[in-house]
């Protein structure tokens, strides 16, 4: 926001400054909407008066519930959003995605290595987003390598594709090793889910928020990434280590999103996508815009998951997926035949 | 502002560039010409800090270009490669906005100058048009104008480096790129260095021509009228060249006659 705002008061090119503040007001107002929507909605129905109320009941369902629940849909949709906006700028592509290329997939197995093989000696939070960060870093270089430096949109995409099926068996094969009582925590690591959250994750949550800021001071470098690398070092980018940087960060917060929700894919592909195609491309505007739009979207398709067949609750993940594919799909088309706007 | 002695380079003992030498003064376009696979481009690299020479010595502005730190190097040399790649839609506006990165504590200068080179470069009806529907001339006029921008009202002399510019124009722009260049040395303390394929037009402008043989060699270096001489060509390209003439006498460059051995 502060980016914005700066870079608003310099430069007056494309969309006006008042008009661009205007849009974020008006995005953030919708995501309040949803917001005390979730809040509101669910088993035991509340309107927007009764949220405030201070019974215990009230206390309990909205306040240890539902609130953390809905701070942290925020957090990662946002955070998510925003990831998926840095990651394909740093590989130049626009369909690339956490999930896609490997990051997902790896923070999920090595957040079921850790629940299966490490958790019974001593389980913590903390560590469980750590070594996800870390499967996350490690898919995400496999993929670098294996798709090499080429920037190109099948390579990766492939060598993905490729990982993230064996990070997914993986998954699958923890599962199997799993004892009873864990399985349950680890196969709702492939699918994502905001179930059992409470204050403890939101407090891990919060620290997307840096990541978030980082990148966010970025985003004129992603811009000039995506003209090439030779023509990034030609303006005065260190191309390596500010690639490294987009990737490590992304993957952080990937992996802690990984780590306490499981994995959500297609948010990180779709929101930064709408943005490019409604607002501009520019990364400054991309990514706040990415992380608000997205934040909003993630506690919609939760408060969607589990009023769809309520009481009973579906995995977000599935939402997500079953919301994305298919706008994927409509991208991929419209892409190939060369369409963007 | 730019010397070459006796640089070379080799990548794993292949040698690509031999004992070239050239200098250039402010203000003056040299022209780099030779067959595919000469090394113009690697030559280009080389003078815009892409890597090290391997032999000889290599100074702009009295310094190796990798002496420079990444962005201070960017204030004075700008570059423009073959290919510049966007899959994003940017606007043509914003695009050029880029080539302002390297002065991004300045970002009131960066609208006034975007602007200026947009109208130079007769871009201003374009300005909101995302790069994805411009055809390939028209975005390789964008990226010219991105690189010009990089070194617009320079307060130091600068250089520009250009990658056959001409290459993706229609003749009608390559006359007005001509001329815009002219301008750009006459009003600017800039020194431009550009590769060039096209010997039909090859005299027209430059104020020196180094000819690198396929080997990498240097095979001349020196003004237009001493260098390209139908002879000189002859021998780099193997084929039999002569120089043409407007029907009015004035030199009109150079070709190959289709029944040339």
């Amino acid at each position: 926001m502060l980016q914005l705002v700066s870079r608003c008061r310099s430069v007056s090119i494309q969309v006006g400054c008042r008009e661009a503040l205007a849009l974020v007001r008006g995005l953030v107002i919708l995501w309040a909407l949803v917001f005390f929507l979730s809040l509101g909605s669910g088993y035991t129905e509340l309107n927007f008066g009764d949220i405030w109320r201070q019974d215990s009941l009230t206390q309990t369902v909205v306040g240890e519930v539902r609130l953390p629940r809905a701070l942290l849909a925020t957090l990662l949709g946002g955070g998510l959003a925003l990831a998926g906006g840095g990651i394909q700028g740093v590989f130049r592509n626009p369909l690339a995605d956490p999930a896609l290329i490997g990051i997902s997939g790896g923070a999920a197995l090595f957040a079921a290595i850790y629940i299966v093989f490490v958790s019974q000696t001593g389980f913590s939070l903390l560590g469980l987003s750590g070594s996800a960060f870390f499967g996350g870093l490690i898919a995400t270089l496999l993929v670098l390598v294996i798709g090499g430096r080429q920037p190109d949109l099948s390579t990766i995409l492939l060598a993905g594709i490729a990982i993230n099926a064996i990070c997914i068996a993986g998954v699958g094969l923890m599962s199997y090793l799993a004892p009873d009582q864990t399985l349950r925590s680890v196969s709702f690591w492939a699918l994502g889910s905001f179930n059992h959250v409470g204050w403890a994750e939101v407090s891990v949550g919060l620290l997307v928020i840096p990541a978030m800021i980082r990148l966010i001071s970025l985003s004129l470098v992603l811009d000039v990434l995506l003209l090439g690398d030779q023509e990034a070092a030609h303006l005065g980018v260190s191309v390596i280590p500010r690639r490294i940087e987009v990737i490590l960060w992304s993957a952080l917060i990937t992996g802690i999103s990984v780590s306490l929700v499981g994995i959500i894919a297609f948010v990180g592909l779709i929101v930064p996508h709408l943005v490019r195609m409604t607002f501009s491309a520019k990364h400054v505007v991309v990514l706040p815009f990415s992380a608000i739009i997205g934040g909003g979207l993630l506690v919609a398709a939760d408060l969607f998951s589990r009023s769809l067949l309520a009481p009973v609750e579906l995995p977000v993940g599935i939402v997500t997926t079953l919301l994305g594919a298919p706008v994927f799909v409509i991208l991929v088309a419209r892409w190939s035949k060369g369409l963007w706007l | 502002m730019l010397v070459l002695d006796q640089v070379g380079l080799e990548i794993k003992g292949r040698s690509i560039l031999k004992d070239v030498r050239l200098e250039l003064a402010l203000g003056q376009h040299l022209a780099i010409m030779g067959p595919n696979g000469a090394g113009k481009s690697t030559l280009l690299g080389l003078i815009a800090g892409d890597s090290e020479v391997t032999s000889g010595c290599l100074t702009v502005f009295g310094k190796p270009p990798r002496a420079f730190l990444p962005l201070e190097r960017a204030q004075r040399i700008a570059a423009l490669s073959q290919s510049s790649e966007l899959r994003f839609p940017f606007t043509v506006e914003e695009v050029i906005g880029l080539g302002r990165f390297p002065f991004k504590a300045k970002p009131v200068d960066a609208a006034i100058i975007v602007r200026e080179v947009m109208n130079a470069f007769q871009l201003n009806a374009f300005a909101q048009r995302s790069m994805l529907s411009l055809s390939g001339g028209e975005r390789q006029r964008v990226h010219l104008a991105r690189a010009v921008a990089q070194i617009w009202s320079s307060p130091v002399p600068a250089l520009l480096l250009l990658d056959e510019p001409f290459a993706a124009l229609d003749i009608a722009h390559q006359v007005v790129l001509r001329r815009l260049l002219a301008e750009v040395l006459a009003t600017q303390p800039v020194s431009i260095v550009s590769v060039v394929h096209d010997l039909g037009q090859a005299t027209q402008g430059y104020d020196q021509v180094c000819l690198l043989t396929e080997q990498g060699d240097q095979l001349a270096f020196g003004s237009p009228s001493a260098v390209l001489t139908a002879t000189h060509l002859s021998e780099l390209y193997g084929i039999t060249i002569s120089e043409m003439r407007f029907t009015d006498g004035t030199p009109a460059g150079f070709g190959a006659s289709p029944a040339a051995p």
